[in-house]
């Protein structure tokens, strides 16, 4: 009886033994140009089994194929999701652009029915915002490099906008005619009173020093007397009168006033130099 | 604690279909999940796990049985696939000799390390291969190997080689 480590051994070499005698046959009978009967038994056995795992492999294949499938829908909605994003930022763009293009076509138009034809209206763009709340202004891309100079009227189609209160060389500040020490010399557009108009600081102005009999009603345009030694340019829109109050200590009226220019939403104004 | 092996004529027609049914397995639906053109051995696998279950002599005697199938089914390399399959078994179910048994790792570490010896062997018996594709081929193929070892090994000692304490 081997010891059991020589009988594996023994086994080691017989399958090394049988390995190199099929190896030999093998070259042999394919040198021989045939296919040989090992060939042919494993072909035998396997094929059925390769059939069957190869039809099987294809549907399940075929299942995975929808995943697969999927992938790539996702891959393309995602690409084509970025494509509908740029193009909806070019759309932005061209929409941003036409109104632009028409808000300077209005200005163009505007300008042309200034006294002078405009010769002093400057145009320019608001680049800033009041930077506190106590103070409504904005700052625009002009300055005395321009001709601009304080207490310069600014104005849009639209209005009224402010005056100009701090000149820099390239930038200048435009106090709001919706600031608190705003006053502009103002006039009922359909009976000719005047009166002053303040700002309250919000989005609504004031019309004081009415006398007691002016007829003024609500829906009354107002605009620019020309009175005074700021706005002294006749009727530049103010707004309209939203409601009409009678101060009986003082026997003057006063009016509420909704304005022509929405101050929040400037980009583009006229300033009249002098 | 004791335990005697089975014998391995006694599980033939087992270890016979397991070989039949890697090779049908490895021809076919393998294909489908290859790593960057790299299929896994299951032939070898099946091979060597058999040498971990049932010894170094049984192991080469698969080994054997799984070289000359892959190499008749392949039609070249006859000598060198039953060669290096053989060794490799024979090797593995010498090693698990020394080793403490284990269902997962052991068999997953004996697989990965055959595999290499296999690949070496083979390489060393069929010179005319350019050694630099199969290199990463040897290696990405023993990782494999050693993935899908868990399931064949655990499968193979459930419906194989049930040890008799």
């Amino acid at each position: 009886m081997y010891p059991r480590v020589d009988r594996q051994l023994v086994l080691f070499l017989a399958a090394l033994l049988v390995v190199v005698l099929a190896a030999v046959v093998h070259r042999r009978t394919r040198a021989a140009g045939q296919e040989g009967l090992g060939a042919s038994v494993v072909a035998v056995v396997v094929s059925p089994l390769q059939q069957g795992l190869t039809g099987a492999s294809r549907r399940i294949g075929g299942a995975f194929g929808i995943f697969r499938e999927i992938r790539t829908l996702y891959a393309e909605n995602r690409r084509l999701r970025g494509e509908v994003d740029r193009l909806r930022q070019r759309v932005n763009t061209l929409e941003e652009q036409g109104r632009e293009n028409v808000r300077l076509r209005e200005m163009l138009r505007f300008r042309e029915g200034l006294p002078r034809h405009g010769e002093n209206a400057l145009a320019a763009t608001v680049i800033g915002v009041k930077p506190t709340n106590w103070y409504n202004a904005v700052t625009i891309d002009r300055g005395t490099a321009d001709g601009v100079r304080e207490r310069n009227m600014v104005l849009t189609p639209r209005g009224l906008v402010g005056q100009v209160r701090v000149a820099t060389p390239h930038t200048a500040t435009v106090l709001l005619i919706t600031d608190l020490h705003s006053g502009v010399g103002g006039r009922i557009q359909r009976t000719g009173w005047t009166g002053v108009v303040k700002g309250t600081a919000s989005d609504r102005l004031e019309m004081v020093y009415l006398p007691e009999e002016a007829a003024v009603r609500p829906g009354d345009r107002v605009v620019t007397s020309g009175q005074g030694s700021v706005f002294q340019v006749k009727g530049i829109m103010i707004g309209t009168v939203e409601q009409v109050r009678l101060d009986r200590n003082t026997s003057t009226r006063s009016a509420v006033v909704r304005p022509a220019v929405d101050v929040r939403r400037l980009e583009e104004v006229f300033v009249l130099t002098e | 604690m004791s335990f005697q092996r089975p014998t391995l004529h006694a599980r033939l027609p087992v270890v016979g279909a397991a070989l039949v049914l890697a090779l049908a397995l490895q021809t076919t639906v393998l294909n489908a999940v290859a790593i960057g053109e790299v299929k896994p051995d299951l032939v070898l696998v099946v091979a060597i796990c058999v040498g971990l279950l049932a010894g170094p002599g049984a192991g080469a005697v698969c080994g054997a049985a799984a070289g000359l199938l892959e190499g008749y089914a392949q039609g070249l390399h006859l000598g060198s696939l039953g060669v290096s399959r053989t060794v490799a078994a024979f090797v593995a179910g010498t090693v698990e000799t020394h080793l403490m048994r284990d269902k997962v790792v052991v068999p997953a570490a004996t697989v990965l390390m055959g595999s290499l010896v296999a690949h070496v062997v083979y390489f060393v018996l069929a010179p005319e291969l350019p050694i630099a594709r199969p290199l990463r081929i040897a290696v990405v193929e023993s990782l494999y190997n050693m993935l899908l070892t868990p399931p064949v090994y655990l499968a193979l000692a459930r419906w194989g080689f049930i040890y008799r304490r």
